[in-house]
């Protein structure tokens, strides 16, 4: 920082007075005071040079010239590196430069090896090189010369520690300032987040209800009641209806995502008897399943089980896992929701015999967007989104998701759940009006 | 003459698709497009059952809902709230405000009719209890 702070000339002999009164040096003369004033600020110009001149010879062996030279030229160092991290407080670079700036700083700090009074030691090498001179140059006996230097190198010390008073305040001031631009645009953030939310909300309204519209004539005309459609007429009503089935789910999904991404989810906790939510999943999967000339079963290795989470939640992650089970699978496969317990723990398995996946694919198949090179190539309809939500729903609750394969036999899918309980638990009464299928006021599942 | 159920909705498609497959279904069907006068509609008309939409102009499904569940010639009548808004915090709102149930849009196969037949099914046997 600027070299003019150490200038004591600068003061005045009652500032200079008052810094000594300070520094509990009262018993000092005005001429005492005025000496040590032109003392200190030759000092601090000439110490340098001094060092250099008189004592270069003297102490070479013992290093206190390089130390001295590595003091100052550190000093210099260490003051750029400060500058330029208050610098980048003000200019707002990235973290990962502000990180380095301090690292710096702290290499430098030890390379001196005075953190964090790094100034203040460096200076005491001064007044300790002013010693002889002070004793010399002045005839002061060496009472009044001791006293002279440790005044001179108190009050490099209390110029110092002004500095750094102001240096604080200063980055006290930018860290405040910096807090205010932070506050101002998280406050912008939120009405954004907000208002993106409400977008999306809107959205699907007006996407689903069309949808809604489209569908449900679809489904009365598919009933052919006065039997003027053929079977071909019914083929294409039926394509109709499938691909507005899947566009429902689409976005249900991009809604989940927007909900995940914005940290807008929460989980309704309650307790969940496994066996029960995974005969929901296998039920609700039997037609569509048995349609395409696959079979599905449940097996368990345990008795009554209960977890404690999100019943539609882990509805949709078991949901998601069957329902991808069963599109890249063939005709004639059989797909196993298994479900098992470990100690505390539940491992509900998805297992297939569809095409299975290479380890590539493996390690970034829960990725947002993430499709294979495999499912793009075969044209299998799908966003690379359901699995990243199961994801995110299965971490929500401290669990895992992760998936086995070797290419060409089969693929298992495995959620790992914490907190397993053997007993049933404690039911509390709840008499807010309940709807009739909890499951089917929620959202689809791709 | 079939049982009565009202429909309230704005989008016109849905509203007589709710009324073509409440028609087929046997039902003997009124429409109306938003919540105005919703109170004075089913005094008047006495229906069984009203299938009421959220998002409407003028008055929405909020408030004609509230409005039914305040005056008591209509408190005593099913509401099924059918929306395509399926946010946890509206199920919840709906069903704190008296709704007997929700179809969500789009429903599957058959759901409107069912989920209208159960409804007034538990209310006559609430009734005769």
């Amino acid at each position: 920082m600027s070299e003019n702070r150490f200038d004591t000339s600068k003061l005045d002999i009652r500032e200079f007075k008052a810094r000594l009164d300070y520094l509990e040096l009262t018993e000092l003369t005005d001429t005492d005071a005025r000496l040590l004033q032109s003392l200190s600020s030759w000092a601090d110009s000439v110490a340098g040079d001094f060092a250099k001149k008189f004592y270069d010879r003297q102490f070479k062996q013992a290093g206190f010239v390089k130390i001295v030279e590595a003091a100052g030229s550190n000093r210099q160092r260490l003051e750029g590196a400060q500058a330029a991290y208050m610098k980048s407080l003000f200019d707002g670079l990235p973290d990962a430069q502000y990180i380095a700036m301090r690292q710096h700083i702290g290499s430098l700090h030890a390379r001196i090896d005075v953190t964090p009074d790094w100034y203040i030691s460096s200076y005491q090498w001064y007044a300790e090189l002013l010693y002889p001179m002070v004793r010399s140059k002045l005839r002061l006996k060496r009472g009044a010369a001791n006293r002279a230097v440790l005044a001179i190198s108190k009050l490099l010390l209390f110029d110092q520690a002004i500095i750094m008073d102001e240096y604080v305040k200063q980055v006290v001031e930018l860290a405040r300032e910096r807090q205010e631009m932070l506050d101002k645009e998280n406050t912008e953030l939120q009405r954004l987040d907000r208002s993106k939310n409400e977008f999306l909300s809107g959205l699907s309204h007006e996407l689903k209800t069309p949808l809604a519209a489209m569908l449900g004539f679809t489904n009365i005309l598919s009933r052919n009641s006065d039997k003027r459609l053929d079977p071909d007429h019914l083929d294409k009503l039926n394509r109709i209806d499938r691909n507005g089935r899947r566009l429902d789910t689409l976005i249900a999904d991009l809604l989940d995502l927007s909900k995940i991404e914005s940290k807008q989810i929460t989980l309704s906790i309650e307790s969940i008897n496994v066996a029960e939510l995974i005969d929901e999943v296998r039920a609700s999967f039997e037609i569509i399943v048995s349609g395409k000339g696959q079979s599905l079963v449940a097996e368990s290795d345990h008795g009554p089980a209960w977890i404690t989470g999100d019943r539609g939640r882990i509805y949709q992650v078991v949901s998601n896992l069957v329902s991808n089970a069963s599109k890249y699978s063939e005709k004639g496969a059989e797909i196993v929701i298994r479900s098992e317990t470990l100690a505390k723990r539940l491992f509900v398995s998805v297992i297939d015999e569809g095409p299975g996946l290479e380890k590539q694919d493996q390690d970034r198949l829960f990725d947002l967007f993430y499709r294979t090179a495999e499912a793009e190539k075969s044209a299998t309809p799908g966003t690379g989104i359901g699995l990243y939500i199961c994801r995110k729903i299965v971490e929500m609750h401290g669990g895992e998701i992760s998936v086995v394969s070797e290419r060409g036999s089969g693929a298992t899918f495995t959620v790992k759940l914490p907190g397993v309980e053997y007993t049933a638990p404690v039911t509390i009464a709840d008499d807010r009006p309940r709807f009739q299928n909890r499951l089917a006021d929620l959202p689809a599942t791709a | 003459m079939g049982i009565k159920i009202l429909v309230v909705d704005d989008e016109p498609d849905v509203r007589d698709l709710l009324a073509n497959l409440l028609a087929d279904a046997g039902y003997e069907i009124e429409e109306m497009t938003d919540g105005r006068d919703i109170v004075a509609r089913a005094t008047s008309w006495r229906p069984a059952l009203i299938i009421l939409d959220l998002t409407m102009p003028n008055v929405d499904g909020f408030e004609a809902l509230k409005l039914l569940k305040a005056d008591p010639r209509t408190a005593g009548i099913p509401v099924i709230v059918a929306s395509a808004q399926t946010q946890k915090e509206t199920l919840v709102s709906v069903g704190d405000l008296g709704a007997a149930d929700f179809l969500v849009k789009p429903w599957e196969p058959g759901e409107a009719e069912w989920r209208v037949g159960q409804c007034l099914k538990l209310c006559s046997e609430e009734r005769a209890a």
